[in-house]
């Protein structure tokens, strides 16, 4: 009796032929069905990309950065404060965190920046200072500092319990040694997670055209879909594109580097 | 092994190429307008921007804007669908070039600037310009803004008529008149430029609310179709707005909306 030849999707080369074959259908699907004409002439007009500058970046980038900035230090300093009120052994703290948590995390961070904005003038009378940036700290901040509670969160109980057991046995007080070994320790843990934050942070600031522009206030979206009306062209979404990429890939490469020198210790 | 599985690399290829040298274009529209959607005029609009175009109570659109082009479509033997594109696009154009809609009705007033990037029918109705201020406040005219928060709507011809009009005002842009309304009624600004009819209806829904100034432009709105390609369907409607307004219609959505 012969042993029956084996069928071809069983045949050794069949799988990866087949997944080559995606790739390359996938490719040549990209490179006939695109219009490239059309492309360029709508996402690649370099003279309109060179009119973009150098306001691109001395209002639109900068402003990003301003407002991711400010978002991210209210929204760190809140997170920490709820983190810690979160792992309170008084209920009341534990309760207000988690409600604060549950309800920031709920909401789309535009509509809390829309109630920020004008709600709170409208309710109190009270304007939140420092124009755009303001606005960012406050709407943005408080939506950051509810997911950023529960990475540092995670982080505090992330590091062995011993450690705490250890600093109290040396003498160290709970709060000091919360300061002083299991926060370091925790940071440590967290820095990918903060990264993510601090990037999706940054493109939550395109979200600030809701609360009203000025021609200096601008963030980066803001200031490309407005040249890109102006022009009725889409080259300047390229060029904000790029400009993001140009923020966020050497930050998250530093941070990286942060990282690494930060696992040494371990 | 591996001469076999480049063998069949080669093969997919070939045979994507082929499949990709078969691709076909039927982008030919026996429409005479060159309709997105055949026998139905689709129509990009801003809303809400009441009264011009807004939506009713079961969520269908409405207003003036688009009651004129169901008259319009409805005279061209054609049916009408509403997208709600935002303004931006309509006067870049980029609505109607991506295909998005034929026409755009959405109380674009007519500029040479917009000329650029649109084809504009006819005019339809006056696009004057004004100030709505808390009637508490004590900005009344537009040079008491020197200094202060004058609110306008991104891309339109209010806020252009601010920037050559109140420069030493800051000027705000708000992306629609909801935005503009709440953002006076909180304090953000302390006034509102734009156009007459949004800011009449504004002052007629709140009492705390008045215009002080009224700024004819001498602009009128006109309709927008993309700029090259739909000459056919630019003069069909020019047409049948004329008709429209000649034989009443015209007169009779006025009233259901401004009276």
């Amino acid at each position: 009796m012969t042993k029956a030849a084996k069928p071809f999707w069983k045949k050794s080369w069949f799988v990866p032929t087949v997944m080559y074959g995606l790739l390359v259908v996938a490719a040549l699907a990209l490179l006939f069905l695109a219009d490239w004409a059309t492309i360029q002439r709508n996402f690649f007009q370099e003279d309109i990309a060179r009119r973009m500058f150098p306001e691109v970046l001395t209002i639109g980038a900068k402003n990003t950065i301003i407002y991711t900035a400010v978002a991210f230090a209210v929204g760190f300093v809140l997170a920490l404060g709820l983190a810690l009120m979160k792992l309170s052994p008084i209920g009341p703290y534990r309760w207000f965190a988690t409600s604060y948590i549950e309800l920031f995390r709920g909401l789309p961070a535009l509509v809390t920046i829309i109630l920020v904005a004008f709600g709170l003038p409208l309710a109190f009378g009270w304007r939140i200072p420092f124009g755009t940036a303001g606005k960012a700290a406050f709407g943005l901040g408080l939506v950051a500092a509810a997911y950023m509670a529960e990475t540092i969160r995670a982080g505090i109980q992330a590091v062995p319990r011993g450690q705490m057991e250890a600093a109290r046995s040396l003498g160290m007080s709970a709060p000091t040694a919360m300061t002083y070994i299991i926060l370091p320790q925790a940071f440590r843990i967290i820095i990918p997670p903060l990264t993510n934050e601090l990037v999706l942070l940054i493109k939550d600031t395109s979200l600030l055209f809701v609360v009203g522009t000025t021609p200096v206030s601008k963030e980066l979206t803001k200031f490309g879909r407005d040249f890109m009306n102006l022009n009725a062209n889409a080259t300047p979404l390229t060029v904000i594109a790029l400009v993001y990429l140009a923020i966020t890939l050497p930050m998250t490469s530093l941070v990286r580097q942060l990282e690494k020198k930060a696992g040494k210790g371990r | 092994m591996k001469h076999k599985w480049t063998t069949s690399l080669a093969l997919v290829v070939a045979l994507a190429l082929v499949g990709a040298g078969c691709g076909d274009d039927d982008d030919v529209d026996a429409d005479a307008f060159g309709l997105v959607s055949a026998g139905t005029l689709t129509v990009c609009t801003d809303s809400p921007y009441a009264p011009m175009e807004f939506e009713d109570a079961d969520g269908n659109f409405t207003g003036f804007d688009i009651e004129l082009m169901r008259a319009i479509a409805k005279d061209l033997g054609l049916e009408t669908a509403v997208v709600n594109s935002g303004f931006d696009p309509i006067t870049s154009g980029l609505a109607m070039e991506s295909g998005e809609c034929d026409i755009a009705a959405a109380s674009i007033t007519i500029t040479d600037e917009r000329e650029a990037n649109i084809d504009f029918s006819d005019q339809y109705f006056s696009g004057d310009q004004s100030l709505l201020v808390k009637a508490a406040g004590g900005m009344n005219t537009l040079a008491s803004f020197a200094g202060e928060n004058l609110g306008v709507q991104t891309g339109t011809t209010g806020e252009i008529y601010a920037n050559e009009n109140a420069p030493d005002a800051t000027i705000v842009s708000y992306e629609g008149p909801g935005d503009l309304l709440t953002a006076l009624v909180a304090g953000e600004v302390d006034g509102v430029l734009q156009d007459i009819v949004v800011n009449g209806e504004a002052a007629l829904n709140d009492d705390s609310l008045s215009i002080v100034e009224t700024y004819p432009t001498n602009e009128f709105y006109g309709l927008a179709v993309q700029e090259d390609g739909k000459e056919a369907l630019l003069t069909a409607v020019n047409a049948s707005l004329a008709k429209v307004r000649a034989d009443g219609t015209y007169d009779d959505i006025y009233n259901d909306f401004f009276k």
